[in-house]
């Protein structure tokens, strides 16, 4: 029943749920990130350039002196850590430090800047970010270049990035995890339902769903229940219009039935052809009585009704009476020793007739009774009939026990008339003891009834 | 068969169920008076009291239930109820208005006539196999050929049936009686008897033997296999 490919729909809610929550942290993270970065770098510009404008400053000031010491000048300047400052003076170039040279210049700063320009601009330097800042100095035909290593702030964003990147994790994390919370609190109800709808399809009309405060959910609930209640009185109607109907035929058929038997008591006051016609009267309407009885009985089995006082019942000698009862001919019994006292909660005559029916159907259409016995089980007892028929085709096994299942099944119609209710009558019995009632191939063909009885007494 | 047949009482308002009896007792060799409602039937055992009712439950005006207690106030013939609803309270209540047997609508005629004689031997006079005119036990003496029991002294009237049952207990005093055997030997049907008229006919002899029907200490269950009369 369930597809495969698709997912569940709790799956499906709790992904769906993460990757909205993903893409949600995700956006704000990257916004915040970039933000933040602007707002840092801007900072740092700022602060590196006037930085920049005031050495610049002290440098003008410095090679307007009469003997300008270039090389002095950049000792004197306040630099900080991982600041290094550039001078060109005339073409020639003088530097804070030897790692930092000219040739690290990009020209896209150099030639503007020579050519009377302030740039500032982020480069790489040494393979980290860095401020690179040019000055132009015309009135002392130089310039100032200096380069601010930025590798703390790049450490800063770094950071940054992880704490957000961490932060959109845990917020799909969390998405997924509410997804998943949410869909098993929505699909509760529905998981409700179809555990009640099992139950309904195996016949328990007693099932009814705990009533759902959730006006949405609570609308599911009670359509289900109302449609339970529905089905229940519709199946009710159905058995109650089978009871009703067979229960009007009774009459009819007793003053037929007596009528018949005044007939039979003076068929010699018959012509033959009279006789013949009488017992083809007798047997029918004997067979219509049979059919009216078996409507009864099943459709008794179909009341809800009042219950029946269940007592111990000793299952082995019910048995032997039945089979002492009815004319099945030889038949071997196997009873297990251990199960001589064994009891099973019921009522005797249900277990009766759902056993005789057993046995007449097996004579009937099974060829013949093989062999009844009384097997242990876990907890239950197993009565056993097997036949010397053709066995059932695996196609039946399941619709046998359905009423009047004889003429769609692939097995021989009996001629000696049965009424299509014998074995649905044992499964409806069987089954108001809580037991059930099985057919298989047995070994050697032919085939083999199980009804199981849950025991109650000593094993 | 006696000289004079046997009475058989028809209670039924189906007009053919009545007529179709009739010819078949008839030709079984009873006199079958009829009746279609329970007011008549009152009547007619007033005038001429049948050996045997066959009584159907279902009657219009006063129903089968209150008729065979109105009858069961006066006389102690054996009552068939004919039922023609299969639910079992039905049965039990028809019982405990005080029928003897119960035989379900449609019936075979055979099974009928096997039913009416087992109910007609309960007529005669109880024999007790080794000519014993008296038996006693547990406070209880009953005189089986004429059909008297006395309870601590006390005369008790018991229906056909319930003497009956008393009787088989009574000589048999601690032998533990399955519902199969009593309706063997008191209803006299083999196996083909509905276990539930043994349990309501119980009921109904401790009611009238018995100091107290929730303890009994006379006729007792044994639980899982039936009952027993404790001397």
């Amino acid at each position: 029943m369930r597809r495969p490919l698709r997912l569940r729909l709790s799956v499906r809610l709790a992904v769906t749920f993460g990757v909205g929550a993903l893409l949600v942290s995700a956006l704000l993270a990257s916004s915040a990130y970039l933000l933040s970065r602007r707002y840092l770098a801007q900072e740092q510009e700022h602060a590196t350039l006037r930085q920049a404008y005031f050495n610049a400053a002290v440098v003008r000031t410095g090679m307007q002196a009469q003997t300008p010491d270039v090389p002095g000048l950049l000792d004197l300047l306040p630099s900080g850590i991982g600041t290094n400052a550039l001078i060109e003076q005339s073409g020639r170039w003088y530097s804070t430090s030897l790692t930092v040279s000219r040739d690290g210049l990009p020209l896209s700063v150099k030639r503007p800047v020579l050519n009377g320009a302030v740039v500032q601009a982020w480069i790489r330097s040494n393979g980290a970010p860095a401020l690179l800042e040019g000055i132009p100095l015309p009135s002392v035909d130089g310039a100032y270049f200096q380069i601010t290593d930025e590798a703390a702030l790049a450490r800063t964003l770094s950071v940054l990035r992880a704490v957000l990147a961490a932060a959109a994790g845990a917020a799909s994390l969390a998405g997924a995890l509410v997804g998943w919370w949410a869909s098993r609190r929505l699909t509760a109800p529905l998981r409700s339902v179809a555990a009640a709808a099992e139950r309904i399809a195996v016949g328990d009309f007693q099932t009814s769903l705990p009533p759902e405060a959730d006006a949405e959910l609570g609308g599911l609930v009670d359509s289900f229940n109302t449609m339970v209640e529905a089905l229940k009185e519709r199946i009710e109607r159905d058995a109650r219009f089978a009871g009703d109907v067979s229960h009007e035929l009774r009459s009819p058929l007793t003053t037929l039935s007596t009528a018949l038997s005044v007939l039979q008591g003076r068929r010699n006051e018959l012509s033959p052809r009279g006789a013949d016609a009488l017992d083809l009267l007798s047997g029918e309407v004997l067979r219509f009585q049979r059919l009216v009885e078996d409507l009864l009985e099943i459709s008794r089995a179909d009341e809800p009704g009042a219950p029946v006082d269940r007592e111990p019942i000793r299952i082995c000698e019910l048995v032997l009476q039945v089979l002492a009862e009815g004319q099945y001919g030889e038949v071997t019994t196997d009873i297990d020793s251990r199960l001589l006292d064994a009891t099973v909660d019921g009522d005797k005559r249900r277990l009766e007739q759902a056993l005789r029916n057993l046995l007449d159907n097996a004579q009937r259409h099974g060829g013949g009774i093989v062999r009844v016995a009384v097997e242990p089980q876990e907890g239950a007892v197993a009565l056993v009939v097997d036949d010397m028929g053709p066995g059932v085709p695996p196609a039946d096994v399941d619709r046998i026990f359905d009423r009047f299942a004889r003429g769609r099944l692939s097995r021989r119609r009996g001629s000696q008339g049965g009424t299509g209710l014998g074995l649905a009558i044992v499964r409806e019995h069987v089954r108001w003891h809580g037991g059930h009632v099985t057919v298989r191939s047995r070994p050697g063909g032919g085939a083999r009834f199980i009804i199981e009885l849950p025991a109650s007494g000593a094993e | 068969m006696d000289a004079v047949p046997d009475s058989v009482l028809v209670v039924d308002d189906d007009d053919r169920i009545r007529a179709s009896l009739r010819l078949a007792l008839e030709d079984n060799g009873y006199r079958v008076i009829d009746a279609a409602d329970a007011e008549s039937a009152l009547e007619l055992i007033a005038r001429d009291v049948p050996d045997i009712v066959l009584l159907d439950l279902m009657l219009p005006g006063i129903d089968g239930f209150e008729c065979c207690r109105r009858i069961r106030r006066e006389h102690d013939m054996p009552i068939l109820v004919v039922s023609a609803r299969a639910d079992s309270h039905d049965v039990v209540a028809g019982l405990e208005a005080g029928a003897d047997d119960y035989i379900r609508k449609p019936f075979d005629m055979p099974e009928l006539t096997a039913r009416i004689r087992a109910l007609r031997r309960r007529l005669q006079p109880a024999a007790v196999a080794d000519g014993t005119t008296e038996l006693q036990g547990a406070g209880v003496w009953v005189a089986p050929e004429r059909g008297e029991v006395r309870v601590d002294g006390e005369p008790v009237h018991l229906t056909k049936t319930e003497f009956r049952l008393l009787l088989e207990f009574m000589q048999h005093p601690g032998r533990v009686y399955t519902r199969e055997v009593l309706l063997d030997r008191v209803w006299e049907y083999g196996y083909f008897g509905d276990p539930r008229i043994v349990d309501v006919h119980i009921g109904r002899l401790r009611a009238k033997i018995e100091a107290d029907t929730a303890n009994p200490t006379r006729v007792v269950t044994v639980r899982g296999f039936g009952y027993k009369f404790d001397a």
